[in-house]
C-alpha cells in the first residue's frame, strides 16, 4: 500500500483520496441495479412487445455511463465542481424550457425530449445543479453579497417551480424546493424569512393542488384510499407482503406484471416481492452508511461552498430515497421519484451518478484544492 | 485521518465558532434524515410482515395471468354474455412503405375498410393506427397473406353477447378496458371480473315469449314504448324483463341514448288503477271491510278545489268488488280516505314503494312520493288510485306480487343465490283470498276481459293514467298497464305489461297491455308445461256461457242490475 500511494499517477492519487467506502458502495448499489432491471424490467418489456431484456440491456448501459460520469466528476476539483454545477444547470433550464416547445408527452405529462435517439428528461439534470448553484450563490462570508445571492437563486427556484408546474411535475417540485429550504437552513437565513419563504411555496403547493387534477387526486387517494383507485399501492403493499423476510425468490415475482412502474417508481415493491425485506434493509441501510459518511465529511468541511453543495445534495439523495421507498411503502402519496442506481432510466442514472460524483468529489480528503497537486506528507 | 484531528488545523477563533453554528444544524437536518430512514426501516417491516387485513387480492392467481373475464348464464345455463379473444389490425405508419399500396390491397379483404379511411390513417404521424378491430381469423390469415410491411395484430378481449338485442337491459355493457358500466356486467363486476360466472333467474325461454310478445304489441299498437316484467310467484325471483325499444347488446354505441334505459328499474311511472289493488287490500286488512259495502259513486267528488272522476263512470252506488271491477275512482279514493294517509304510508312503505329497490342491475330509481308533510288528504285519495305517485314498474310488480300471491312481501332479484333483503308479511291469508277473487272479477266480467286465457283462470288489475306534464295531466296521452297472475288458484307467474302512448296515445289498460298479458301467458303456460285445469267462459258451450253469466248476474246486487246489463250490452 505504502509503494501505492507513493506513485504519482492522478488516478491512484484519487483513489487514496476520495472516500473510498462509499465508491465501493455506489458501484454494490449499480450492480443491484443490473440484476434488478433483468428481472424488475421482464414483464414491462413484453407490455411495450420489445424483447424482453430491451430495458435490462439498456439500463446496463446506462449504468456503465453512469460509472464514468461517476469517476470523471469525482476527479473534479471544488472549482471544477462549481463549474460544471453551472454549466449543467444553464443545459438543463434550456433543456426544460424546450421540453414545453419540442417535448414528448408521456402519461400527460410532457417532461422528455428527444435527443440523438433517446428520451431525456432534463428536470432530472436540474436537481443536482440546481443545489450546486444554490451553494455558490450563498457561499459569500460578505452579508450583502449572500443576500443578492439569496434573492437570485430565490427567483431562479420561482422560474424552475414554474417551468416543472408547466410540465406538470410536482413531486420534482417538492423535492427542489425541500432541498433549496434545506440548504437555506444550512446557511443561517434568518428564521422569520425563511418561514415567509415556505408560507409562500404552501401557497404555490396550495395552487397545484387545485390547478392540477391528477396531483390532486394522488393526494385524495393518499388521505382516503376510498375515493379512487389506489391500484398501485395496493399492489405495491401486498408485494411486500407476499416477499416475507426471503422473497420469493429472483424472477418469481409477479406485482412487475401489474404494475406500469414496475421498473421505476416501484423497483422497490420488486425487490421486496422477489428478495425480501431483509434485502430491502440491507438496500437501506447501504443508502444510509453513504448518507452518514457523507454528512461526517460535511461537518468538517473547509469552506462554505464545500458545505453547503456537499449537504444539499446529500439532502437530495436522502429525500430522493425516501420519497420512493415512501411511495412504495405507501407511506406517501405516489410521485414519480426515482431510487438513485436502482430505478431504471438513462436520465436519472446520469443525475444520480453525477450527484455522487460531486459528492464524492467535495468530501475528498484535501489539503490544497486540487487532486492533480502532489501531496506532501 | 481522523475529523476529530483535522479540527486541530490552524483556523481563527472566528472560523471555528461559525462553523460550529452551521455543525449544529447539519447535525440537526443529518438528525431529520436518520429519522425518515428509521421510519422507512421500521415500515418495511410492518408492511412486510403483518397482512393489511383486506381480503388477499391473491396476486398469484389474479396477477400472473389475468382471469378471462366470466360468463353471465341464465336460469338453466344458456349463455348471455361471454369473452372472446380477437384480433386487432394496427398500422405503423412509419414502417408502412406505400401507403398507396395498403389503400388499394387490404380493402380487398378487409371489405368495411374504405381506401379513403387507410389513406387517411397513415398519412399521420404516430407510430401507431388502429385499421381495425375485432378480426375473425379468417380475416386475420387474408390480411398476412398480403405480406404488407408496417402492420400488425394485437390480441383483444371482446365481451360477446350471443342473445343480441333479447336481454340487452339485463346483461348491460362493458366499456373498452372490459370493465362493466351498465345492467349485471356492472353491478357484478368484481365477480366476473374474477372470472366467476354469473348465474341469472331469467329464463330465457320466457324472456323470448315475453320479447316477442311485447315486440307485436309495440308494433300493432304503434305504441313508444313497451315494457314489461315477469315474476316467479313464490320466490319473486325475476324471471323475465324486456324494455322496447331496444338494440343489439353487442352494439351498443350505435344504439340511440333514449334506448338505454332499463325502463322497469331505470323509469319511475304514475300507475294508474292498478295501485287500487293495494287500496282494496288494505281496506279488508284494516277494516274488515264487506265485498258487498256500498259506495256512493254516483256523481264526481269534491275534495277542496280538486274534483275526482271516473273513467268508467257508472253513476250509481257501487259495491267494493265493483269499485274494483269497475275501477272507480270515486269509490278508490272514499276508501283511501277512510283508512288515511298515516296507514297508506305504512302499508306504501311496507311495499316497498317508497324507497330504491334494487333488483341485481347497476340502476334503480328513486320513487317520487309526497313527503311527510306533503302527505295529505288529496295526496292520500288520489294516490288511492294511483295518481301522485310514481314508482318503477320492478317496485310496483313486487307489491302486487306480495299482494295477490301469498302477502309475503319479497325482493325481486335476477342473480341466482344472491344475499336479499329480508321477506315480511305484509297482508293476512284472508285478505289476499278476498283480494284474489276481487282480481278474478276484472278479468270475468270487469276491465279486463282480454286478459283472459283459454284453459286457465287469471286474475289482474288494468290501470291507465294520464302521462303528466309540467304542471298538469295530458288528457290523450296514457300509458296503459296490467298487472295479472295466472293460474289464480296456484299462482305460477305473475306479470306487469306497460304500454306507453299505444293506439296514438289513447290505448287504456284493458284494450292494449290486457291483451298483451294473455298472449305472453299463453306462451309461457305451454313452455313451463303447466297444464290447463279450467273450464274457462271461452271453452263452454254457448248454451253454458249464458247460464254463468245469469248466474253471475245473480249474485251481484239487485239495484245494479240494469247498469251492469247495460254495461255489458255497451261492450258488446
Amino acid at each position: 500500500m505504502g509503494l501505492f500511494r507513493l506513485s504519482s499517477h492522478p488516478l491512484v492519487h484519487w483513489w487514496t483520496c476520495i472516500d473510498r467506502t462509499s465508491f465501493v458502495l455506489v458501484i454494490c448499489l449499480m450492480a443491484i441495479g443490473a440484476a434488478i432491471s433483468v428481472t424488475a424490467s421482464s414483464a414491462v418489456a413484453s407490455s411495450y412487445n420489445v424483447d424482453s431484456y430491451y430495458f435490462a440491456s439498456r439500463q446496463v448501459m446506462f449504468l456503465a455511463v453512469g460509472l464514468v460520469l461517476l469517476v470523471f466528476s469525482s476527479l473534479l476539483s471544488v472549482r471544477g465542481v462549481r463549474n460544471a454545477g453551472i454549466f449543467l444547470f444553464l443545459v438543463a433550464l434550456v433543456g426544460i424550457v424546450s421540453t414545453i416547445f419540442i417535448g414528448s408527452e408521456i402519461k400527460g405529462a410532457q417532461r422528455w425530449i428527444d435527443f440523438a435517439g433517446f428520451r431525456v428528461q432534463p428536470s432530472e439534470l436540474m436537481k443536482p445543479s440546481f443545489v450546486i448553484v444554490t451553494a455558490w450563490l450563498m457561499s459569500s462570508e460578505v452579508g450583502y453579497e449572500r443576500m443578492r445571492g439569496f434573492i437570485l437563486s430565490g427567483v431562479l427556484l420561482g422560474i424552475i417551480a414554474s417551468l416543472l408546474m408547466m410540465q406538470p411535475d410536482f413531486g420534482m417540485f417538492v423535492v427542489i424546493s425541500l432541498v433549496w429550504f434545506g440548504q437555506m437552513f444550512l446557511a443561517n437565513l434568518a428564521p422569520t424569512l425563511l418561514l415567509g419563504l415556505m408560507g409562500l411555496v404552501f401557497i404555490g403547493g396550495g395552487t397545484g393542488y387545485v390547478l392540477l387534477p391528477h396531483v390532486r387526486s394522488r393526494l385524495m387517494r393518499f388521505v382516503d384510499p376510498e375515493s379512487g383507485d389506489s391500484y398501485q399501492v395496493d399492489r405495491a403493499r401486498q408485494a411486500f407482503l407476499d416477499g416475507g423476510f426471503f422473497g420469493r425468490g429472483p424472477g418469481e415475482g409477479v406485482v412487475k406484471n401489474t404494475l406500469p412502474d414496475a421498473h421505476t417508481d416501484f423497483v422497490f415493491a420488486v425487490i421486496g416481492e422477489e428478495f425480501g425485506i431483509i434485502a430491502c434493509g440491507l438496500i437501506l441501510l447501504i443508502y444510509g452508511v453513504i448518507l452518514m459518511r457523507g454528512f461526517l465529511n460535511v461537518f468538517d468541511a473547509e469552506n462554505k461552498f464545500v458545505l453547503l453543495a456537499c449537504s444539499g445534495l446529500l439532502l437530495l439523495f436522502g429525500a430522493q430515497i425516501m420519497i420512493n421507498m415512501g411511495v412504495a411503502l405507501s407511506l406517501l402519496p405516489t410521485t414519480g421519484m426515482t431510487l438513485p442506481f436502482i430505478s431504471y432510466g438513462g436520465s436519472s442514472m446520469v443525475a444520480v451518478s453525477i450527484m455522487m460524483g460531486f459528492i464524492l468529489a467535495l468530501s475528498r480528503k484535501r489539503r490544497h484544492g486540487s487532486v492533480t497537486e502532489r501531496r506532501k506528507y | 485521518m481522523l475529523p476529530r484531528q483535522r479540527r486541530k488545523d490552524n483556523r481563527s477563533r472566528q472560523q471555528s465558532e461559525r462553523s460550529n453554528g452551521f455543525r449544529f444544524r447539519a447535525q440537526l437536518l443529518c438528525g431529520f434524515m436518520v429519522l425518515g430512514f428509521a421510519v422507512i426501516g421500521l415500515r418495511l417491516i410492518s408492511v412486510g410482515l403483518i397482512p393489511t387485513g383486506e381480503p388477499d387480492i391473491s396476486l398469484d392467481i389474479v396477477a400472473a395471468l389475468p382471469a378471462e373475464r366470466g360468463n353471465i348464464v341464465d336460469a338453466n345455463g344458456e349463455l348471455m354474455a361471454t369473452t372472446l379473444t380477437v384480433n386487432s389490425l394496427f398500422a405503423d405508419p412509419k414502417m408502412v412503405l406505400d401507403i398507396e399500396d395498403v389503400a388499394r390491397r387490404l380493402p380487398t379483404v378487409l371489405h368495411d375498410v374504405s381506401a379513403r379511411e387507410i389513406r387517411g390513417k397513415l398519412a399521420k404521424k404516430n407510430r401507431f393506427v388502429w385499421l381495425k378491430r375485432g378480426l375473425t381469423p379468417h380475416q386475420v390469415y387474408a390480411v398476412n397473406s398480403l405480406g404488407i410491411p408496417g402492420l400488425g395484430f394485437r390480441e383483444e378481449k371482446r365481451r360477446l353477447y350471443p342473445q343480441g338485442s333479447l336481454a340487452t337491459h339485463i346483461v348491460g355493457r362493458v366499456d373498452y378496458q372490459v370493465r362493466g358500466m351498465a345492467g349485471v356486467e356492472d353491478a357484478f363486476d368484481e365477480t366476473l371480473a374474477a372470472g366467476n360466472e354469473v348465474k341469472l333467474t331469467v329464463d330465457l325461454r320466457l324472456q323470448r315469449a315475453l320479447h316477442e310478445t311485447l315486440a307485436t304489441t309495440m308494433q300493432s299498437t304503434g305504441a313508444k314504448g313497451v315494457w314489461g316484467v315477469t315474476l316467479d310467484a313464490e320466490t319473486a325471483d325475476i324471471l323475465a324483463m324486456v324494455s322496447l325499444p331496444d338494440f343489439d347488446a353487442n352494439n351498443y354505441g350505435n344504439a340511440s341514448p333514449d334506448k338505454w334505459l332499463n325502463k322497469p328499474t331505470g323509469g319511475v311511472y304514475e300507475m294508474g288503477s292498478v295501485f287500487k289493488l293495494f287500496t282494496m287490500a288494505m281496506a279488508l286488512e284494516e277494516k274488515n271491510i264487506p265485498l258487498s259495502e256500498q259506495f256512493d259513486c254516483t256523481k264526481p267528488l269534491s275534495v277542496g278545489k280538486y274534483k275526482i272522476h271516473d273513467s268508467h263512470a257508472k253513476n250509481s252506488w257501487l259495491t267494493m268488488r265493483e269499485v274494483f271491477a269497475y275501477s272507480s275512482n270515486i269509490g278508490s279514493a272514499q276508501i283511501g280516505d277512510m283508512l288515511g294517509a298515516k296507514l297508506q304510508q305504512q302499508y306504501f312503505a311496507s311495499l316497498g314503494l317508497l324507497d330504491r329497490l334494487p333488483v341485481g342491475l347497476s340502476n334503480a330509481a328513486m320513487p317520487i312520493v309526497p313527503s311527510y308533510v306533503r302527505w295529505k288528504r288529496i295526496q292520500t285519495m288520489s294516490m288511492s288510485y294511483g295518481h301522485g305517485i310514481a314508482v318503477t314498474p320492478a317496485q310496483m310488480v313486487a307489491a302486487a306480487r306480495a299482494t295477490m300471491v301469498d302477502g309475503v312481501w319479497k325482493q325481486p332479484y335476477l342473480v341466482k343465490n344472491a344475499a336479499r333483503m329480508p321477506s315480511h308479511q305484509v297482508f293476512n291469508a284472508k285478505t289476499v283470498a278476498s283480494v284474489r277473487e276481487l282480481l278474478a272479477d276484472v278479468v270475468d266480467y270487469g276491465t279486463a276481459s282480454k286478459a283472459r286465457v283459454a284453459g286457465y283462470k287469471v286474475g289482474g288489475k288494468t290501470g291507465t293514467s294520464e302521462k303528466s306534464t309540467k304542471g298538469g295531466y295530458l288528457k290523450d296521452k296514457h300509458m296503459a298497464s296490467f298487472v295479472g297472475m295466472i293460474p289464480l288458484n296456484n299462482p305460477k307467474l305473475v306479470t306487469l305489461i306497460m304500454v306507453d302512448e299505444g293506439l296514438d296515445g289513447k290505448g287504456g289498460g284493458g284494450v292494449v297491455a290486457a291483451p298483451a298479458f294473455a298472449e305472453f301467458s299463453k306462451k309461457a303456460m305451454a313452455l313451463l308445461a303447466i297444464a290447463p285445469t279450467e273450464k274457462t267462459f271461452e271453452m263452454l258451450s254457448d248454451y253454458e256461457q249464458t247460464s254463468v253469466k245469469h248466474a253471475q248476474y245473480s249474485n251481484l246486487e239487485k239495484a245494479n242490475y240494469e247498469a251492469i246489463t247495460a254495461y255489458f250490452t255497451a261492450r258488446r
